[in-house]
């Protein structure tokens, strides 16, 4: 029996999917077996960044109306030998076309095939998110560095403490960009973490590879030298209860043209 | 005995009734008639298959049974077919939606799913995550890259003509294919995707239509 942990952000654009995806991604590889819910049901992404789009015969709302029998629906991830899964959302309808207790006995039933089931919570909280934390036993909230997303966050982990799920809420701040936050003009991680008053469970960096990887329907966390993909990395590792010190937040140093110039020449600073 | 005659032809025999008369004159003539062959006909040990002509007059199904129960107390006379000279508004349009193809001309985006009843010339365009579903044959001039399903619900006898090469599945009745995992196939505006006789989907050439369905050939090739 699994657990199942919604991932939300009130907020759109922060990187739930890209999340759920990585973080599922690397749980998979660490041997877990993972299934991935996409309930942003008429705009589904998760299969496309996942690179799973072409692969999907049903739906979620095809398992609901029993048309499909639930493993009829399921997409395998063929990457990581039967670790990962996919349901897809329906793409042709909205997200009142579902109602809760049908979401939650679609992740009850999940639950007992798998280690972990992520939901990738639509933006907004009207019947999207509502549907989303009906089955969930825990929540992951992302979140940027920028004003309005630790708003929307805030918001949503009210939310989610008048709806009491069996575990706290934990936190991840995406998109970190250090030379921002070195500057003083953004919220740094302590700042976010303590407004919110919520478990951090990670921080990720950002990066440009994030967007160009998945863009490929590939994953940063694939990447084994990347600090975006670290972060997703030692997300799932504190997920399976290992404890990982939070990464240094670091400002690369951009190595211009003088500067490898007078490398060359001793002229070390 | 004015409205049905017995009249014999080449096909063999057939009771012509008049139109002008309403249908319970028509039963009631037919009633006799029917008694009287069967008492010429006692002779014969072989059962004798009448068919009915109804002229222009449209028999509801309702009259069919009514008239084919006349012959329940008969063992040598059959009701065989009911023929006449028209059809319904219905049949009509059937008969014109199966041997006529619908022009379609427009951009399928994500999460549409456009379902033609008939046969289909696409011209348009589909998106990722669109659909186009047709419950008779689908001919792809535009551009797939999306699904491309022929056949809908269940006609495994409907075909997919055209360039489906960069569509992410074709799916002809309930048989399927995801494009990605096809090691070979032609990214040609020629070429079938059909099912062949183990139910599975496969890919040909507009040249090999004769052997990959004879049926649709001879209907489009026969002139």
């Amino acid at each position: 029996m699994g657990k199942a942990i919604v991932i939300t952000s009130g907020k759109g654009g922060v990187g739930k999917t890209t999340s759920t995806a990585n973080i599922g991604i690397a749980l998979a590889l660490m041997g877990k077996r993972v299934c991935l819910i996409d309930l942003d049901i008429g705009l589904r992404n998760l299969d496309v960044v996942l690179g799973l789009e072409n692969r999907i015969m049903y739906d979620i709302l095809d398992v609901v109306n029993k048309k499909v029998k639930l493993f009829q629906a399921l997409v395998k991830d063929k990457r990581f030998n039967d670790m990962l899964y996919l349901l897809p959302a329906a793409q042709s309808t909205d997200k009142n076309s579902l109602s809760e207790h049908q979401v939650k006995s679609i992740v009850d039933e999940i639950k007992m095939d798998f280690d972990y089931v992520f939901i990738d919570c639509p933006a907004g909280i009207e019947q999207g998110f509502v549907n989303s934390i009906a089955g969930a036993d825990g929540s992951i909230i992302v979140t940027t560095p920028e004003i309005s997303a630790v708003r929307d966050a805030d918001r949503v982990i009210g939310l989610l403490e008048k709806y009491s799920l069996k575990e706290n809420p934990k936190l991840i701040i995406n998109r970190i960009r250090p030379a921002i936050i070195e500057q003083g003009n953004a919220m740094d991680v302590d700042e976010i973490t303590r407004h919110l008053g919520i478990e951090l469970l990670g921080i990720v960096l950002d990066d440009d590879k994030v967007i160009s990887t998945s863009n490929h329907g590939k994953s940063i966390v694939m990447d084994d030298n990347n600090k975006a993909a670290n972060g997703y990395r030692n997300i799932a590792r504190r997920l399976e209860g290992e404890t990982v010190p939070l990464m240094k937040i670091e400002r690369e140093t951009k190595q211009g043209l003088w500067y490898r110039i007078s490398h060359l020449f001793g002229h070390d600073k | 005995m004015r409205s049905a005659v017995l009249k014999g032809n080449n096909e063999g025999y057939e009771i012509v009734i008049n139109d002008k008369f309403s249908i319970n004159d028509i039963i009631s003539d037919l009633k006799i008639l029917i008694d009287k062959i069967s008492f010429n006909n006692s002779s014969m040990k072989k059962n004798l298959r009448i068919n009915i002509n109804s002229g222009l007059r449209i028999l509801s199904d309702d009259e069919k049974r009514k008239i084919r129960k006349l012959t329940n107390n008969y063992e040598n006379i059959l009701i065989g077919k009911f023929i006449s000279k028209t059809i319904t508004l219905n049949e009509a349009n059937e008969m014109i939606k199966e041997n006529s193809v619908k022009m379609l001309d427009k951009v399928i985006r994500n999460g549409q799913d456009v379902f033609i009843d008939g046969d289909v010339l696409f011209l348009g365009k589909i998106h990722k995550g669109g659909k186009l579903i047709s419950s008779g044959n689908i001919y792809l001039m535009g551009y797939s890259n999306g699904v491309v399903q022929a056949g809908f619900p269940n006609n495994e006898d409907k075909i997919i003509i055209g360039n489906v090469f960069k569509s992410q599945q074709v799916r002809v009745g309930e048989q399927f294919e995801v494009i990605d995992d096809v090691k070979y196939i032609n990214n040609f505006y020629d070429s079938v995707v059909y099912v062949n006789d183990f139910h599975v989907i496969s890919y040909g050439k507009i040249n090999n239509l004769s052997q990959i369905n004879p049926k649709f050939f001879n209907k489009i090739g026969g002139i």
